[in-house]
């Protein structure tokens, strides 16, 4: 994963070449650092003025990108050069020479660098600090079959050195010790040409296409072409209804009642609209107007979607179409067991929560269910789901229970955030339950629920069985 | 593969570019008579300290404030982020774990990373058990799992890997039910397909491709290649008509999937460095994205303009997720920490 790409580097060194320009760049100065005059300084405050009025960017962008040309080392600081910060003030900095720019194409090498440390310590004995130390042994070590040529060059370099003027000197000092400032940071420092992981196939590499894979493709273009696509601003539309649409609902654009819990550290917002609270707020019972998934989606609107539905005898679909999901998504080694269960119960003849499909479909299923998977009841479910998409959710809507439920639905008041005294630090926050520990409690419920429920068809049964017996004559 | 068989493909593919001939829109030009967003401020309103190395992922619980976090240093930890409490701890047996992901039920997590493997662990307050000892191998690639998702229930898993495949898998046995072979190279993330539109993910990949899959099949339905270069995130509009990507080119761009067409680009001069993390707003109407210069932006998704700059990370950001409920969203980062922001 490449740091820069060619593109942004380009930019960036385009930028470097602009802000040197003598007439459109940045004013530059002279230092005085000890006896030496360092010419082609520049403040930093006048890096951050430039960066604003060429890019039209806001102040704290500005600042932030001229904080990475430094840390980046395309900009360095003369006096303190370890701080690779961007400061707004006198403070002066100089342009790195296009030869230390950051490449891609060639990194720090090991070499270079061992010359470099070799060459410092040549200059003045005990100069290294305590982490280059650690870096010129190891590299001893590392590079030891060079290590004739390495002082060779560090030699070479520093005699050629103190042949230069004095300002040069100086100046290549700077921008050398200023690279491996970037190239080997020392520690506790951000090391920013640190990149993550490398791929492992390069997509560039020109890898030769394997018949499986041509086929692949032909296969997708094959269906590609048959795929109908809709007009862009048809599409388009549709997403800026969506948006529009659930604009009042979404809490980081138009709040949300009582209040935002992380903004007020109250959490009411949350157990006011836990799973299934006793009684919603308007806010949720309006979103299950939207469209049907968003009823369908909410436990609490399901469980009263349920209510109507029974109401008009067509509750097995929706305990049908839960029952697919249960399917789909449960484990794998179940699958067998359940579509068996769904079977039995929902589309066997006779079949005591029967669901009405259409022929077609239904032969479709049944047939499937000779080998059951996971997508065995795909095309019933989507049947009943549009049954009732299409049909039983929009009298849902104008039915007394949605109303009831609306009627009902409270609308918290807005809780403003109690000006903070952090004299005693943060208000006690609110934990929650685990959701370990509301599982149990879900589960502990449902087992009291059906120890507690009598299956009437099962007593029915019985009871017939019984009177059967007793027409029977005693053997 | 035959000459003929060459030719054909080729057609196909000429064929396939001239299909839709209709005036092609971005999504702006749609959304001129929609109003523009009024300022707005966001803050941190929490940060979680406690990770000793760089953030790589994270995933928020359905409790909407419970997240799992995961790091360089194999740590995973389980936070209740509105008190900032640590609830759980797990170190894994490898470095850079790159994928985590919280169960629907909120009582399991999985992870996984350079160990190629995806690893289920169920949750749990027993202090004499082991976390470690539970632990399921569930995926198993041949390279680094690079992210992972449950599907709607505990019972399943998808994966995407750095060898250049995703897959589906069963928990409880560990059964490779699907696996989905189209990238060029290593896969870098995935994400489901909100419920009503079915059973499909979409994926990016190192090959700049972003491609949109059935889960029966195995088989790719739609591709998009229109990114300079890693597609490093990938995320629906909560219709699931469209999706957004994050790239290392810098841009951030919108799918539209009816259309089968990029509809917009979003990108800046001043923004050179990648884009890691992408995430909607519960609208769809932002777009807020984390990026490898430390700092995250929230993008107007209709009008295709930067609505603000939020600072605060000192390295780069490398994961943000927006909270189930959307009243805020988390970002994780190179710094060793995590944000909410709100």
């Amino acid at each position: 994963m490449p740091t820069l790409l060619d593109v942004m580097r380009n930019f960036v060194e385009a930028l470097m070449m602009e802000m040197q320009n003598p007439d459109t760049g940045i004013k530059t100065q002279t230092q005085r650092v000890l006896i030496t005059n360092i010419p082609h300084a520049v403040a930093g405050n006048d890096i951050f003025q430039w960066i604003l009025q060429r890019l039209q960017i806001t102040e704290e962008e500005a600042l932030h990108l001229g904080d990475l040309f430094v840390k980046y080392g395309y900009i360095y600081p003369l006096l303190d050069p370890k701080n690779l910060t961007l400061k707004t003030d006198g403070s002066l900095y100089r342009f790195q020479t296009p030869y230390f720019w950051p490449a891609q194409s060639w990194p720090a090498d090991d070499t270079d660098y061992a010359i470099y440390l070799a060459k410092k310590n040549i200059k003045r004995k005990g100069i290294l600090e305590e982490y280059e130390k650690e870096h010129y042994n190891m590299l001893n070590q590392k590079i030891n079959y060079k290590w004739d040529f390495v002082i060779m060059q560090a030699k070479e370099q520093y005699k050629a050195g103190k042949e230069r003027k004095k300002a040069d000197r100086y100046a290549l000092d700077c921008q050398e010790r200023a690279y491996w400032l970037v190239n080997r940071t020392p520690p506790g420092m951000l090391d920013v040409l640190e990149y993550g992981l490398d791929r492992v196939t390069d997509p560039n590499e020109k890898k030769k296409k394997t018949i499986a894979v041509y086929r692949r493709e032909i296969m997708y273009y094959q269906q590609a072409i048959m795929k109908t696509r809709v007009k862009s601003s048809v599409s388009l539309e549709g997403l800026v209804k969506y948006s529009e649409q659930f604009l009042s609902n979404d809490p980081i654009l138009s709040g949300c009642l009582p209040s935002n819990p992380w903004i007020t550290d109250d959490p009411d917002f949350w157990d006011l609209n836990a799973k299934l609270v006793e009684v919603p707020t308007r806010t949720r019972v309006e979103r299950w107007a939207f469209n049907f998934n968003e009823l369908i989606r909410d436990p609490k609107g399901r469980q009263n979607f349920q209510l109507f539905l029974r109401k008009e005898f067509s509750g097995e679909n929706l305990s049908f179409w839960e029952a697919c999901e249960d399917l789909k998504y449960g484990d794998q080694s179940k699958v067998k067991e359940k579509a068996e269960e769904i079977y039995k119960l929902f589309l066997a003849p006779g079949a005591r929560r029967w669901i009405n499909i259409d022929g077609t479909t239904m032969g479709i299923t049944v047939k499937g269910l000779q080998h059951p998977h996971r997508y065995v009841l795909d095309a019933a479910q989507t049947h009943i789901y549009m049954l009732m998409k299409k049909d039983s959710y929009g009298r849902y809507l104008k039915s007394p229970v949605y109303k009831e439920m609306l009627a009902k639905a409270v609308v918290p008041q807005e809780t403003v955030k109690k000006s903070s005294t952090f004299l005693f630090g943060r208000r006690q926050l609110r934990s929650s339950p685990s959701p370990i520990i509301l599982r149990q409690q879900e589960e502990e419920a449902k087992a009291r629920e059906a120890a507690a429920t009598v299956d009437i068809t099962q007593v029915m049964s019985k009871l017939d069985r019984r009177s059967q017996l007793k027409k029977e004559p005693p053997k | 593969l035959g000459c003929d068989g060459l030719q054909e493909l080729q057609l196909l593919q000429l064929w396939n570019s001239r299909c839709s001939n209709h005036q092609l829109f971005a999504v702006h030009q749609v959304a001129e008579r929609v109003e523009a967003l009024g300022q707005f401020v966001m803050k941190t309103r929490r940060t979680l300290k406690g990770h000793g190395n760089k953030v790589l992922c994270m995933d928020w619980c359905k409790d909407k404030r419970r997240i799992v976090s995961s790091s360089q240093d194999g740590k995973v930890i389980v936070w209740d982020s509105f008190t900032t409490n640590k609830e759980h701890a797990v170190t894994m047996p490898c470095t850079w774990v790159m994928a985590c992901a919280y169960a629907p039920s909120g009582c399991a997590i999985a992870c996984g990373g350079l160990d190629n493997k995806c690893s289920v662990y169920p949750l749990t307050f027993d202090k004499n058990e082991n976390m470690a000892a539970k632990k399921k191998s569930v995926a198993m690639h041949t390279n680094y799992l690079s992210a992972c998702s449950f599907t709607n229930s505990d019972m399943q898993i998808l994966t995407a890997s750095g060898d250049g495949t995703c897959a589906l898998w069963d928990v409880e046995s560990g059964q490779l039910l699907q696996s989905f072979h189209g990238h060029g190279a290593d896969v870098l993330c995935l994400d489901l397909a909100p419920s009503e539109t079915g059973n499909t993910f979409v994926s990016g990949g190192c090959d700049k491709k972003a491609m949109v899959w059935d889960m029966r099949s195995g088989q790719c339905i739609q591709s998009f290649e229109t990114h300079d270069s890693d597609i490093n995130s990938v995320r629906y509009y909560p219709s699931g008509d469209a999706f957004a990507s994050g790239s290392d080119d810098a841009t951030c761009r919108l799918y539209d999937l009816r259309a089968d067409r990029e509809v917009a680009i979003y990108s800046k001069e001043s923004i050179i460095f990648g884009a890691s993390s992408v995430d909607f707003s519960l609208s769809g109407r932002l777009l807020f994205a984390g990026y490898n210069d430390y700092t995250i932006n929230v993008w107007d998704v209709l009008k295709g303009s930067r609505v603000s700059i939020l600072f605060g990370h000192e390295n780069r950001v490398s994961t943000l997720r927006v909270s189930p409920d959307g009243t805020a969203f988390c970002s994780g980062s190179w710094d060793h920490t995590l944000r909410i922001w709100a």
